[in-house]
């Protein structure tokens, strides 16, 4: 749930990273972490395994400049990936204001794309939350390796439904549509924060 | 896990007033308790008001773990077969904290050290608690940002290129 804090002049927004188990979505905060500002952005927190399996959360609060007089404050989270961490993700994902779907593009990890896209589906209806109203952009991260499917079927399977999102193909480890899709999530959600509905169709990179 | 109240799509509006309100409240119950540190915080860890010693300030961090731990205590209790989850206690070396439910969308955390003692601070936070649901009842919650005498202009227009690399 957004939040404006009219004393201090400040908006509050949830962003949360959800996909497909190893997909990226540390590696995403991580770039951003280290190629923003520190001006613009506090500590990385992670909740992570020894191994580095995300346990429980990744949090990363940023913010742009100023709109109108207004400092706006994105917190953003990851999930664990996992199939078993289900309930920890429905928890993480209360209360979004928006969601990127982080794919890996990789030929074999197909299944677990679209069983990790059907539980994040799962996971938002059982918090009563409408997908179909959601801010949402999907990326299919990975795509310098050389199993990378081809971007359509990865559409195809995960993209082919009323709702299209905007879609990123990036490489979450050098950089490439990070800040592309963090900015085009961040555009809708703003957009739905203004007007009250969602952004009238997709952008992609 | 239980299904609870969509929030999102919402928007909380805290207003300058209701903020003075929600510092008021805090203020006292400080007093009353000697806390260190007291802070309302939104279910997504947002802190909504704070008071008390400025090194235990939040800048987002203590605000989205407190709530995540929260969360997950309060989903385990669920779990367990106790619907009535009144919070949690840390109890430090240094420093002790606890945090306590306000309603489904807020809790409170207080932060304070010896010789403060916990059965203190839980009586006077159930009173603060109290006062903070009737001031929460107030607070308006809207389905977009721009409320008369809100944020003007397009905002999102505005926002074209919100983040790039430094």
């Amino acid at each position: 749930m957004a939040v404006i804090n009219h004393d201090k002049r400040e908006v509050t927004f949830k962003l949360v990273y959800c996909g497909t188990p190893m997909g990226g979505k540390t590696a995403n905060l991580s770039y951003i972490h280290r190629n923003m500002g520190a001006e613009r952005r506090g500590e990385l927190v992670s909740l992570a395994t020894a191994q580095d399996r995300t346990l429980f959360f990744d949090f990363l609060p940023v913010h742009t400049t100023s709109i109108h007089g207004y400092r706006t404050k994105f917190m953003i989270y990851t999930v664990p990936g996992q199939v078993g961490y289900s309930a920890t993700r429905q928890m993480v994902l209360r209360g979004g204001d928006g969601v990127v779907f982080v794919a890996d593009s990789q030929l074999d990890r197909m299944e677990e794309n679209l069983v990790a896209w059907q539980g994040m589906q799962r996971n938002l209806a059982d918090n009563g939350m409408a997908f179909a109203e959601l801010p949402a952009v999907l990326q299919c991260n990975k795509r310098d390796l050389p199993d990378a499917a081809p971007l359509p079927y990865l559409e195809y399977l995960l993209n082919a439904g009323p709702r299209r999102l905007a879609v990123f193909p990036a490489c979450a480890l050098s950089g490439v549509n990070v800040f592309a899709t963090l900015n085009a999530l961040a555009q809708e959600v703003l957009h739905r924060f203004h007007y009250g509905s969602a952004s009238p169709g997709p952008r992609s990179a | 896990m239980d299904a609870l109240p969509p929030s999102s799509g919402r928007v909380l509006h805290l207003g300058a007033g209701l903020i003075q309100q929600f510092h008021q409240i805090l203020a006292r119950y400080m007093e009353d308790s000697q806390v260190r540190y007291s802070a309302l915080l939104e279910e997504s860890g947002t802190v909504c008001a704070e008071s008390g010693d400025a090194a235990l300030r939040d800048a987002g961090e203590t605000g989205a773990l407190a709530a995540g731990a929260f969360a997950a205590l309060q989903a385990v209790a669920r779990r367990l077969g106790d619907g009535t989850f009144e919070g949690l206690f840390h109890e430090g070396k240094v420093r002790q904290f606890s945090l306590v439910p306000v309603t489904p969308q807020f809790m409170l955390l207080s932060v304070f050290e010896a010789p403060v003692r916990f059965g203190v601070v839980k009586v006077c936070a159930a009173k603060a608690v109290a006062r903070l649901q009737e001031q929460i009842e107030t607070m308006p919650i809207t389905g977009r940002g721009v409320v008369e005498g809100g944020l003007p202009g397009d905002f999102a227009q505005e926002a074209a290129a919100l983040f790039r690399q430094a």
